[in-house]
């Protein structure tokens, strides 16, 4: 059987155990650096799926990625700073939601947090939710380090 | 001179110069026209002593771009710093995350200023309740999160997109939650949660 070398990849869906991490990018406008508290300093906004009336937050798994390398997809890495939230945590909340890898071409730890309003009548209450459970990885203004982009 | 209110239920317009020794009683409601001399009073008493000239309350305006967006009591205006901060709103154009996101319109800013500036008001006029300092930052799909956290609580209230509609929530931090919708224009302020200031 012959592969077409310049034929993209296409990854298995796997399953995200309970244990496992996803990463979430933070854009520095979403932050409020004159908020002492870490948590608070992030805005809700920030846990708004994209793009606009889109139902899946986008994340990244960390069995096939980690916090430098979820700094790295972003357009302008140095603008962005990364969260991680437990997959048990997201799951078993007091708005429990569904998280699935859902793998793309370039990026195979890419996964997604769904169930998320518009569904319901109002998305404060998890976009605060999330942010409860979100711990900090990477400040927005933690200066870039070199990292080589290994295949996983 | 002495002033006297209507014993009647039904009628509660009246006149007192001296303001200074009423405005901290809360058996004593004032009506919009409270920067001006003609008070309402309920239907509880019957009439006042006045004495000495009357000192109106101090009203300060908030105003952008030249215009007025409205005015509060001198006690509230601490609430002015706030809605300074927010101003950065207005600045964020297309695309400010990077990631195709849209910028937000001034009527929608302006509006959640004025919801501010009323609710703040008329909970300070007719319960004397000071609300705590919000924070105002920039929401999904154009709108504007205004919120209060404090140690045992925080609210939440999301102006939509042009202004006319909110919706809130609130919660102990922990399963005590509450949650709903209203008209910017025509709510019941006792439906909604309030945050204090301690």
């Amino acid at each position: 059987m012959q592969f077409d070398q310049n034929e993209p990849i296409e990854f298995p869906i796997e399953e995200i155990l309970d244990k496992d991490k996803l990463y979430l990018r933070l854009h520095v406008n979403n932050i409020d650096n004159s908020e002492p508290d870490l948590k608070k300093r992030i805005k809700p906004i920030a846990f708004d799926p994209k793009p606009e009336g889109s139902s899946e937050l986008s994340t990244d798994w960390s069995k096939y990625s980690n916090p430098l390398k979820s700094r790295l997809l972003a357009r302008k890495p140095e603008q962005n700073g990364i969260v991680s939230f437990m997959a048990f945590d997201i799951r078993n909340g007091h708005f429990p939601l569904q998280v699935h890898h859902k793998p793309e071409i370039t990026n195979r730890s890419h996964s997604i947090v769904f169930d998320v309003p518009p569904n319901r009548k109002s998305d404060i209450g998890f976009r605060m939710k999330l942010r409860d459970l979100s711990s900090w990885e990477i400040h927005c203004n933690d200066p870039l380090e070199n990292t080589h982009d290994s295949d996983v | 001179m002495p002033g006297s209110y209507p014993k009647s239920k039904t009628s509660f317009e009246g006149y007192i110069k001296e303001v200074s020794s009423y405005k901290r009683l809360n058996w004593l409601p004032i009506n919009e026209q409270v920067e001006g001399i003609l008070y309402a009073a309920g239907p509880t008493f019957s009439h006042f002593h006045l004495h000495g000239v009357r000192e109106g309350i101090q009203l300060r305006s908030y105003i952008f771009n030249d215009n007025t967006i409205g005015n509060l009591p001198d006690e509230l205006s601490f609430l002015f710093e706030d809605f300074n901060k927010s101003l950065y709103i207005l600045n964020l154009k297309d695309d400010w995350d990077d990631e195709g996101a849209k910028g937000y319109e001034e009527i929608t800013w302006i509006s959640a200023i004025k919801f501010l500036i009323n609710y703040s008001k008329s909970l300070y006029r007719d319960f004397n309740i000071r609300i705590a300092s919000p924070k105002i930052y920039h929401g999904p799909k154009g709108s504007i999160d205004i919120i209060w956290e404090t140690e045992n609580y925080r609210l939440v209230v999301n102006i939509e997109k042009e202004g006319n509609k909110a919706m809130f929530y609130a919660d102990n931090y922990n399963d005590q939650i509450v949650e709903g919708s209203f008209h910017i224009d025509n709510f019941v302020k006792n439906l909604l949660p309030i945050a204090l200031k301690f």
